[in-house]
């Protein structure tokens, strides 16, 4: 094919060659372009990731092309094609197309691109014989492939291997070989140097993106780096892990962002942003491939880091991260690999450098068993782990890498001899349900506040250190304003450390107090007023309509500051509740200014201190205190209630009974009946919950 | 309000018992099982509101397991994981643990809130001796069992 296109291009010649070039490329690409090697192969380079394919090993030519750029006017690569020892183009056929150009200096040039801001191809290399050169591109132009020197190599003498044109000036840059960056007026011939940015090397290919923000490739290691010009101290961070070469120039359309919108193919971490985590931040991130290497059964991408990232499945942490202690991991590599991973063990929210754990690790494919020393400074606490597999044995904290695949891990550091208990799981939940028109009935949709719920106790022996409350509230059907809480039965309020509450509702840390004040018991309003925490287009909360909308997470953290001997600490599911909110109506025997003093706790669970009892037996209730009984109609009816599993609670005004019908044997025959009732809703007329 | 009450009360005795008595309203003796199992022929149940329950029944399906765990000899260092049993082809996730406690000679003895009579757990003892293998022991529910145990020895 090569050499069938040489003996066309003798008898045409290059003007007729023009007229077969190749179509341009149809878009402005994020991706760069490489060119490599003494017979010239094209490679799509993404600076992501720093993987790099062949685009093809068969430019037409037998020689280098270098001086690479890409024209946003015409969307054709160009550079210096030393076969023909001209101005070459080349377009979405890959192939050399030599341009036949006037007052060609002679020689061949290493050194070029084109320009943004106009149609101009520039190309540069030092010496007095030589220096910075123009071609105007525009064909409509009188000087269409006239070449003029703009001013001499030893007026403009820098020791630099390629330039890059930024999108929004006609100031091109690059990098010598000492680190120096310079920019260079290409309409003055004249250069600044704007620091070093501390990277030495020959820097081959150079390249913009859309922000202005510039990136070099150093020959040598493949190591490509991004560079902020406008920064006074301008300095090189390494930002991908990209291909090495002998012979490397680079061309990329500068006005094309650095990842497309629709772009799947980055695997980014999911650990905060202060870690590294979006390309802004130079975070953890890999060109993934499904068939190829990574960690757990899974891997997939998004061109932006998503919240929590479903594909973390490679890493189990088999024992308890005990300060001081071994603790044992169990990594799932899909085949043979290298495996780092750093541990914030102090909490500053960054991995420091001397918080790398595992260097270049071998992975055989399958399990991988691997003890890890936690420093006994570690701080107690819940922290983030970082660990990143790659084909190559090096790999840093953050930035890019062409395979592999990054996970991100929240993990907690214990006392030692700590142990951790979770109702009904440490990653299962209970629902609880409410009807809030007590004292009076309701109409038994069990949708006014909907939440799933568990529970988590740490202990050090046979000391409550710690409880953990979380869940997702998934409905609210109701007109009044509720608030859920949480009543720690026995455990007084002063044995809680308040100052160490750490309280989250849907992912935003709360800056009002968990632990109401006043209480002899510790009680956490968990949910200050489930009205409010919500939008939606809908009246109600995923009761009538608007089911698509996101359930609200909840968290609270409670450390105790006098720990609590388990025989005697509140456990289990302890005592969930809804609460009337100040300041709002709930019924006829409900003062608005002492709301709170309404409750509705589970059947038989008595309320808290807060509570007004002059409430019970009004209406419809049938509480009897000497009995143990509360929340109860006389013909034993709830006004809330615990489902074992995440439960899909009916629609509005839907009965429970119709939603399930199993349940009414369960209900009638204390439970020997139907024992997982709650597994078998009528699908249409419940809300479903997967959350 | 407490009129209605009596006189929905009344109304319901009347549809169950055949037979009137308003001074049987503020009673807690309703037999919720006896009406299950031999219902007048005009007990229909519709809605919620027309069922009955016992009163002591909270409807709850959460019960203890008592969690008893002592290796003979152990003389290293050990971790318990007590989990859930994974679905058929999934592995084990330490993430979805009813218990995660070092382990040692004294053993641990505890009380286990389970929520539904369908869990099966798995119990993992994990060494640190560099061994690749976990001890396992497994649990379901015994409906025969007045008391749920779970013995690893």
């Amino acid at each position: 094919m090569k050499r069938y296109q040489i003996l066309i291009s003798l008898y045409l010649g290059f003007a007729s060659l023009n007229a077969q070039a190749g179509d341009p490329f149809s878009t402005c690409p994020s991706k760069a372009f490489l060119v490599q090697d003494t017979t010239a192969r094209l490679y799509g380079v993404n600076l992501v990731s720093g993987n790099a394919p062949e685009l093809t090993s068969d430019m037409g030519t037998s020689s280098k092309v270098n001086g690479f750029g890409f024209s946003v006017h015409d969307q054709y690569l160009y550079g210096w094609g030393y076969e023909a020892g001209t101005l070459v183009r080349i377009g979405s056929d890959y192939q050399v197309e030599p341009l036949s150009i006037t007052n060609s200096p002679g020689g061949n040039f290493f050194v070029g691109d084109v320009s943004v801001q106009e149609n101009a191809y520039y190309f540069y290399k030092k010496g007095a014989s030589t220096g910075l050169y123009r071609i105007p591109l525009d064909a409509a132009s009188a000087e269409y492939l006239a070449v003029n020197q703009v001013i001499d190599g030893s007026s403009l003498n820098l020791t630099i291997f390629d330039l890059a044109f930024h999108p929004d000036t006609n100031m091109a840059y690059s990098v010598d070989r000492n680190g120096n960056l310079h920019q260079i007026n290409v309409a003055t011939g004249t250069s600044t140097s704007l620091g070093n940015v501390g990277q030495s090397g020959t820097f081959g290919a150079v390249y913009f993106d859309v922000e202005g923000t510039f990136y070099i490739s150093r020959n040598s290691d493949g190591h490509i780096f991004r560079i902020n010009v406008s920064d006074p101290s301008p300095s090189a961070e390494l930002f991908a892990f990209g291909p090495n070469s002998g012979n490397n120039d680079g061309a990329r359309c500068a006005t094309a962002p650095l990842i497309d919108e629709d772009d799947t193919s980055i695997d980014f971490g999911d650990a905060p942003s202060s870690y590294g985590l979006t390309l802004a931040d130079n975070g953890a991130r890999h060109e993934f491939d499904a068939s190829g290497l990574y960690l757990g059964s899974l891997v997939n991408g998004e061109s932006t880091p998503k919240a929590v990232d479903d594909s973390d499945d490679g890493v189990q942490f088999v024992t308890g991260l005990e300060a001081g202690l071994d603790t044992l991991i169990l990594v799932t590599s899909s085949t043979s690999g290298y495996l780092n991973a750093w541990f914030d063990w102090n909490q500053n929210n960054i991995f420091d450098e001397n918080e790398q754990v595992i260097t270049s690790k071998n992975l055989v494919s399958g399990e991988n068993h691997i003890l890890l020393e936690v420093p006994s400074s570690a701080q107690v606490g819940n922290t983030w782990a970082r660990f990143r597999v790659t084909e190559d044995a090096v790999v840093t904290v953050n930035g890019g890498a062409a395979n592999g695949e990054v996970e991100d891990y929240e993990v907690n550091i214990s006392d030692p001899g700590m142990s951790t208990t979770s109702y009904p799981g440490g990653g299962s939940w209970v629902t609880l349900a409410y009807e809030d028109l007590w004292p009076e009935k309701g109409d038994y949709d069990f949708n006014d506040v909907v939440v799933n719920y568990r529970t988590t106790i740490n202990k050090v022996g046979s000391n409550v250190i710690r409880y953990v409350i979380e869940g997702h509230l998934n409905a609210v059907g109701a007109g009044y304003h509720n608030g859920f809480a949480v009543r720690f039965k026995n455990l007084p309020s002063g044995y809680v450390n308040s100052n160490l509450i750490r309280h989250e509702i849907g992912g935003a840390l709360q800056s009002s107090v968990a632990l109401e004040p006043g209480r002899s018991e510790a009680i956490l309003v968990v949910i200050p007023d489930t009205k409010t925490v919500y939008s939606s287009a809908c009246a109600y909360f995923r009761t009538n309509g608007c089911e698509s909308d996101s359930t609200i997470s909840f968290k609270i953290t409670l450390p105790l500051s006098t720990s609590i001997d388990a025989s005697i600490a509140p456990s289990g599911l302890l005592d969930p509740f809804i609460f009337a909110v100040n300041g709002f109506a709930h019924g006829d025997y409900v003062n608005v200014n002492s709301a709170r003093s309404w409750e509705v706790h589970l059947k038989n669970q008595e309320p808290t201190e807060a509570f007004d009892l002059s409430l019970l037996q009004k209406e419809d209730d049938d509480s009897d205190s000497a009995l143990g009984r509360y929340f109860l109609t006389e013909t034993g009816l709830p006004f809330g209630m615990e489902m074992g599993v995440n439960w899909s609670h009916p629609k509005e005004h839907v009965d429970l009974n119709s939603a399930y019908p199993l349940f009414r044997d369960f209900a009638e025959t204390l439970g020997s009946a139907n024992p997982t009732w709650f597994n078998s809703p009528q699908n249409s007329i419940v809300i479903t919950n997967s959350n | 309000m407490k009129t209605f009450k009596c006189y929905t009360l009344v109304t319901l005795i009347s549809l169950l018992m055949g037979c009137g008595g308003g001074g049987e309203s503020e009673s807690k003796s309703v037999e919720p099982v006896a009406v299950v199992k031999d219902p007048p022929p005009n007990n229909v149940v519709e809605t919620t509101d027309d069922i009955i329950v016992d009163a002591d029944f909270n409807l709850s399906t959460k019960f203890n397991l008592q969690l008893d765990v002592k290796l003979a000899g152990l003389d290293q260092r050990a971790y318990l994981n007590v989990c859930l049993t994974p679905q058929s082809g999934e592995k084990l996730d330490y993430n979805n643990c009813l218990l995660r406690s070092p382990l040692t000679a004294s053993g641990i003895n505890e009380s286990l809130l389970i929520s539904h009579s369908e869990m099966k757990l798995v119990a993992q003892i994990w060494f640190y001796d560099g061994s690749t293998v976990p001890i396992q022991y497994e649990w379901q529910y015994e409906s025969n069992l007045d008391e749920q145990k779970f013995m690893i020895r």
